[in-house]
């Protein structure tokens, strides 16, 4: 089966209970497995972005586990199918961002127990899906596991243009993870892997999803220098994740936001980018309605804020 | 009359402290502490930070706030400090660099082969807290509590295990800090003075070949992967501490500075246990990345280099009766240990 090179894959997990009924009930070993594939095929080719294109967060929050468990249900049957690796790695994914993450960032400082819960459930979800990519890799190209840990780059040249959506999930996943598990040496110890994922994605196909191995490349390069990040390249990044988009992503601007100008103390900056990410209209671009409504939350949610987010020397200075 | 009014006036003093806005303090208004850090935000310090900032909010009853900017976003250590002076900051977390640009005491504990464990470390920090104590708060700070950051060792671009080896190769130094870069010259070494932030390019470009770091600091910032060697040499303990302004402190009841000092204190051992852990434990997920661990085969050299530096330390770097202080102590501790 041929992933389609569209981020449309998202949440395409819409699946109807019969079918899954009936391919797992099929008798005869053949019939069956023949039956799954059918199936499997259909899972992961997707049926058209439902998810990705809907505005109501929670409705999509209450219907993805469904489809995510029964997308596992299915990798029980055909542990190796490349789209429903893809589908389950992408999924995971972005249900770990758009909501156990962002539900800890909107609790913010007022309950450390429940944020730490809610980031725990994060973290696992993401190395769930990243696990489906590796698995995914290492059918494309044994080895690769290995080599990504050892020696990221060089470890993808054999990657062609089919493999981008492969190669953007498995960073972005890996990412995610590595992002709330800065506490944990074994996952901390790969985050130059998701830079040569992202890297390959991105030599590959640098245009590929409107601009989206862009948008997750601007928080990768605004890490520290000291740990390989560089600001021209952050911004850079920006720049042609928002050209590529048309303006109809928030995400590139709130990621910037917080990847840059928080850090840098640029409050005027700050408040502008979540300004521009608010200005985006979600009927713009119907395939991002859902990633718009999870970035316009945080975004609104960050300029609320921002009194606690910025330090500000109060006029005349302290006295002892 | 007289029972009602009295009535009316313990009713009223019963009720005020419920009906005043949550989060006043004894002197009237709530407090909230910046605090900058420069550590990666997530990280093992950072999340002991913020369950310490959450500590304080339930202990007080939310009269005490913490808000923490990681990540270094405040600025060097010399500015952060400077913020706090003027008042834009409430506290920081330091290591002994920052530390010292308050109080040059604290240079006590990052002389170089001068700890052998963390016992000893500690043992000895024990004993100079009081004195450390009472010169930050003649300078306007308040230390709450220690952190311990791990323990520095040498990662190499190729394998050493001698003094001479590691002698021949340019070594990162510590930019402005021009005594430093004079002593290890005049000691043989190959110092190159650079800033944090280019570490990174000096390790691939080749400008450095070896630069001292803890273990989990190699692997939060990825050094191992251009500097693959590392010598298990145990340099020297890198120490932090909380530290608060002194008006912060003084705008505390005094119920309130015992909630925070506390926390503040439950932090300090929760880091105890927990660096030397991740210490070890980034070795080893290093070594599965390829880090080549070796030690070094000539261990008087490195302690007689090591008592070199501690006497260059001594008077200057570290006044002179703290260092004295520091070296009893632990002689002390290691004749009753051994």
């Amino acid at each position: 089966m041929r992933v389609r090179p569209s981020c449309k894959a998202r949440w395409n997990t819409g699946i109807l209970l019969p079918l899954l009924a009936a391919a797992l009930l099929a008798p005869g070993c053949s019939l069956r497995r023949m039956a799954m594939n059918g199936l499997a095929d259909s899972v992961a080719g997707g049926t058209g972005g439902v998810f990705a294109s809907d505005d109501d967060p929670e409705l999509v929050r209450d219907a993805a586990p469904f489809s995510l468990k029964t997308l596992e249900a299915l990798l029980v049957e055909l542990p190796e199918h490349p789209g429903l690796l893809l589908a389950a790695c992408s999924g995971f994914a972005q249900y770990a961002y758009a909501f156990p993450q962002t539900d800890a960032d909107l609790v913010g400082d007022a309950d450390y127990a429940r944020v730490e819960a809610l980031r725990t459930r994060a973290r696992k979800l993401f190395v769930r899906g990243r696990d489906y990519c590796l698995r995914a890799l290492e059918q494309r190209h044994p080895g690769v596991g290995e080599q990504l840990l050892l020696a990221p780059e060089g470890a993808l040249d054999w990657a062609g243009r089919a493999d981008v959506p492969l190669l953007y999930w498995s960073g972005a996943s890996w990412g995610g993870a590595i992002a709330l598990g800065l506490d944990r040496p074994e996952l901390v110890a790969d985050f130059p892997a998701v830079r040569a994922l992202l890297a390959r994605a991105l030599a590959l196909d640098e245009a590929w999803d409107r601009g989206a191995i862009h948008a997750a490349l601007i928080s990768l390069d605004a890490v520290p220098e000291a740990m390989g990040g560089s600001r021209a390249r952050a911004r850079q990044h920006f720049e042609r994740a928002v050209e590529l988009s048309g303006g109809a992503s928030a995400g590139p601007y709130v990621s910037y936001a917080v990847g840059v100008a928080q850090p840098d103390g640029d409050r005027a900056d700050f408040e502008h980018l979540l300004g521009q990410a608010l200005a985006v209209d979600p009927e713009r671009d119907a395939s991002q309605r859902l990633a718009n409504a999870i970035a316009q939350r945080r975004a609104r949610h960050l300029l609320d804020r921002a009194d606690a987010l910025f330090s500000e020397a109060p006029a005349g200075g302290e006295t002892r | 009359m007289t029972l009602l009014r009295s009535l009316a006036a313990l009713a009223c003093a019963l009720l005020l402290p419920a009906l005043s806005p949550a989060g006043a303090s004894a002197q009237g208004k709530p407090v909230t502490i910046k605090l900058a850090s420069f550590v990666p935000e997530g990280s093992i310090w950072d999340k002991n930070l913020r369950q310490m900032g959450d500590e304080w909010r339930r202990a007080t009853d939310g009269r005490v706030a913490l808000t923490v900017f990681a990540g270094g976003q405040q600025g060097e250590e010399t500015t952060v400090v400077s913020k706090m002076r003027l008042g834009a900051l409430q506290g920081a977390a330091l290591t002994v660099l920052g530390l010292s640009q308050i109080d040059l005491g604290f240079y006590a504990f990052a002389i170089p082969f001068f700890y052998e464990s963390y016992d000893e470390l500690q043992h000895v920090r024990a004993a100079l807290t009081p004195e450390l104590e009472k010169r930050l708060a003649a300078k306007g700070f308040v230390l709450l509590g220690w952190g311990d950051a791990g323990w520095l060792q040498v990662f190499s671009k190729k394998k050493i295990s001698t003094l001479p080896e590691l002698k021949a190769l340019p070594i990162y130094t510590a930019a402005g800090d021009d005594r430093m870069v004079q002593w290890y010259k005049s000691s043989g070494f190959e110092p190159r003075p650079l800033a944090f932030s280019d570490i990174p390019t000096a390790l691939a470009t080749g400008l450095i070949e070896a630069v001292p770091v803890t273990p989990l600091a190699a692997l939060l910032l990825q050094w191992y992967r251009t500097a693959p060697h590392m010598l298990e040499i145990g340099i020297s303990p890198l120490v932090g501490a909380t530290v608060v302004t002194q008006k912060t402190w003084n705008a505390m009841s005094e119920a309130d500075r015992t909630a925070v000092r506390a926390a503040a204190q439950a932090m300090q051992e929760r880091l105890r246990t927990e660096v030397p852990e991740q210490d070890r434990d980034a070795v080893a997920q290093m070594q599965k990345r390829g880090l080549q661990v070796s030690a070094p085969t000539d261990a008087q050299a490195w302690r007689e280099i090591g008592d070199r530096f501690a006497g260059l330390m001594r008077g200057t770097y570290v006044p002179a009766d703290l260092y004295d202080r520091a070296r009893a102590e632990r002689d002390a501790f290691r004749r009753t240990a051994r």
